[in-house]
């Protein structure tokens, strides 16, 4: 079983590669299915992991038997495991939304973007992390590209912004070689006190080029200008996977980094705090006058990002419970919302909010699901959203931060606006139902059991609050023992 | 000194992947900037008078090989980046007609 951690990252490495061999024969339309197949089999492994993470194990793996310092290491602890259970969960679905639209390189793709997700997870090698988010980043550009026309600026913009942000990592990578001499993180978590103590300025040099390239990487505030375009314009399982797993490496590199290895005496408690609570109040702002759909649901992420990223500067046990929680829910929730919006626009051809008004050709389903994921986002108490939501004001309140509370309640309500102009569209009386043909191309069954999977997860980790919090319990206890 | 010529060709590169309004040097800018974490690293491990690390006997003073193997994986994740953004741009541009960074914000698009 300690050959696990490898195996997970590498299969979906060696599937990519056969794919694309092939995308290029006379049964390229079994690529899908094999991705399917490679996808699942690593997920299973992920899973079998699970009761040993979950009862406090560590599972290690060095890479060529080489010992920590010199060798790279593969590591799978709580916060690693729940992160990798979240991508595999979301790389499945969205595999399996588009076995029907997609083929060939596409999947390889996926795959890679999956094995770099994984890699950057559970690498315990700074340098190493470098290039599995490279690696993920690089494939995520590509994935952006769709057939309308305008999603390739948005790829440009991805890819310009994102290698800014990789490159300043690398900088920032390099300087901690040149102190400590190392880029093992066991290692550098022993050296980089001893180091703040003659070299201060050094480190928070280091801290800075990470905090502005982890705040690219998951759309905060200043830096989202991709976050909109490329999750708008992504094929609708790549939206999916853009919103719920790829800004949420940018939050893992930071709990990892700033949480369990640079512990110093500069607290970025309040740094933090105010620049999720920033995000949060622009993004739920610009959600409000969004027209695209689609759009709309990009800034949403942008305000959940700013809530998970709260949580974390309140800096307590608590707050931290909520934020990974909330890290999970949120996953599910804007999982669901882009599977609904994603069919709500390829059955009715319309993006824009008003559009949508009285459109009869819309399934029930997709109208459904998008009601209970607007809900849940929102949150409203027998959903996920809500337990997370309670948690992180709960910390707020505790720490005598009633202002960051208030706030939190109030654009909980500015979601509620802004999500419920969309339902309010969608189920509005059809008037134009009988002049136009039902036109509507019938979605797969397979799509509705990806967009019923998450569904049923949100309801159940709304209803059962402690299954979802067992799930995370070592996570946080990594952070606070 | 190398660490210094390494600073300024990142902020070379900087300027240009910020200021400049064509795609394409855009792309030149992110190429340099990335020239000089490379050059960086590659200052970190050298220095004067240690001989290469091949170990072999009798040889001691050898430089830190480590940054030099990890600049390869940089130096080709950089041509990754690169081809793919040129080849967005080669696509942008049969579409829009123009290198301009006016493009990337959506203006005239649909």
């Amino acid at each position: 079983m300690s050959n696990f951690p490898i195996l997970i990252v590498a299969l979906p490495l060696c599937f990519a590669f056969f794919i694309s061999l092939l995308s290029l024969t006379k049964l390229n339309r079994f690529c899908g299915h094999l991705a399917l197949l490679s996808v699942g089999v690593s997920f299973v492994l992920t899973l079998c992991l699970g009761p040993r993470i979950l009862a406090g194990e560590k599972i290690a793996y060095s890479l060529g038997n080489w010992p920590a310092p010199l060798g790279i290491n593969l590591l799978v602890d709580g916060l690693s495991y729940l992160l990798s259970l979240i991508f595999g969960l979301l790389v499945l679905l969205s595999v399996i939304y588009s076995l029907e639209d997609h083929k060939g390189k596409y999947f390889s793709l996926v795959l890679i973007l999956y094995a770099g997700m994984n890699g950057v997870v559970f690498t315990r090698d700074l340098f190493n992390l470098y290039v599995f988010w490279e690696i993920l980043s690089i494939s995520a550009y590509i994935l952006v590209v769709s057939p309308q026309p305008a999603s390739l600026r948005a790829s440009l913009l991805y890819l310009f912004l994102g290698s800014l942000a990789t490159a300043l990592f690398l900088l920032g990578v390099g300087i901690i070689y040149a102190l400590a001499g190392t880029f093992d993180m066991d290692a550098l978590a022993r050296e980089i006190p001893v180091i703040w103590r003659t070299q201060p300025l050094a480190i928070l040099l280091v801290g800075a080029l990470f905090l502005v390239s982890l705040g690219i990487k998951s759309g905060l505030f200043p830096m989202y200008v991709w976050v909109p375009e490329a999750h708008s314009l992504a094929p609708t399982p790549i939206s999916v996977l853009l919103s719920g797993a790829v800004l949420k490496i940018g939050i893992y590199i930071f709990i990892r980094l700033f949480l369990t290895l640079f512990r110093t005496e500069v607290s970025l408690e309040g740094l933090i705090l105010y620049w999720g609570l920033i995000s949060m109040v622009f993004g739920g702002c610009l959600a409000l006058v969004q027209e695209d759909l689609k759009r709309m649901l990009a800034y949403s992420s942008i305000n959940q990002v700013g809530l998970i990223l709260i949580g974390i500067g309140l800096g307590t046990k608590l707050g931290m419970e909520g934020s990974l929680y909330h890290l999970f829910n949120h996953a599910l929730i804007k999982g669901s919302l882009f599977f609904s919006a994603g069919m709500i626009i390829e059955s009715t051809g319309k993006r824009r909010i008003r559009e949508l008004k009285g459109n009869g050709i819309v399934p029930f389903f997709p109208r459904f699901s998008f009601l209970m994921g607007a809900l849940a986002i929102i949150g409203v108490p027998p959903l996920n959203g809500f337990i997370s939501k309670w948690l992180i004001c709960r910390a707020a309140v505790e720490r005598g931060n009633l202002i960051v509370a208030a706030l939190i309640l109030i654009f909980g309500i500015v979601a509620a606006v802004y999500y419920l102009k969309v339902v309010q569209n969608l189920f509005s009386v059809a008037k134009m139902c009988q002049t136009e043909k039902r036109q509507s191309s019938s979605i797969p069954w397979i799509k509705y059991t990806c967009l019923g999977t998450l569904l049923g997860g949100s309801l159940v980790f709304g209803l059962l609050p402690s299954q979802g919090l067992y799930l995370i319990r070592e996570a946080v206890a990594l952070i606070f023992p | 000194m190398s660490d210094k010529i390494a600073l300024t060709l990142f902020l070379i590169g900087l300027y240009g992947l910020i200021a400049k309004k064509n795609l394409i040097k855009k792309v030149m800018g992110l190429n340099i900037l990335t020239s000089g974490i490379v050059l960086f690293f590659i200052s970190l491990g050298y220095e004067k008078g240690l001989t290469a690390p091949i170990m072999e006997k009798g040889i001691t003073d050898v430089v830190d090989p480590l940054p030099q193997a990890l600049m390869l994986t940089t130096i080709v994740i950089g041509v990754c980046i690169t081809a793919l953004a040129l080849s967005l741009i080669v696509r942008i541009y049969r579409r829009y007609s123009s290198l301009d960074v006016k493009i990337l914000t959506g203006e005239g698009d649909e």
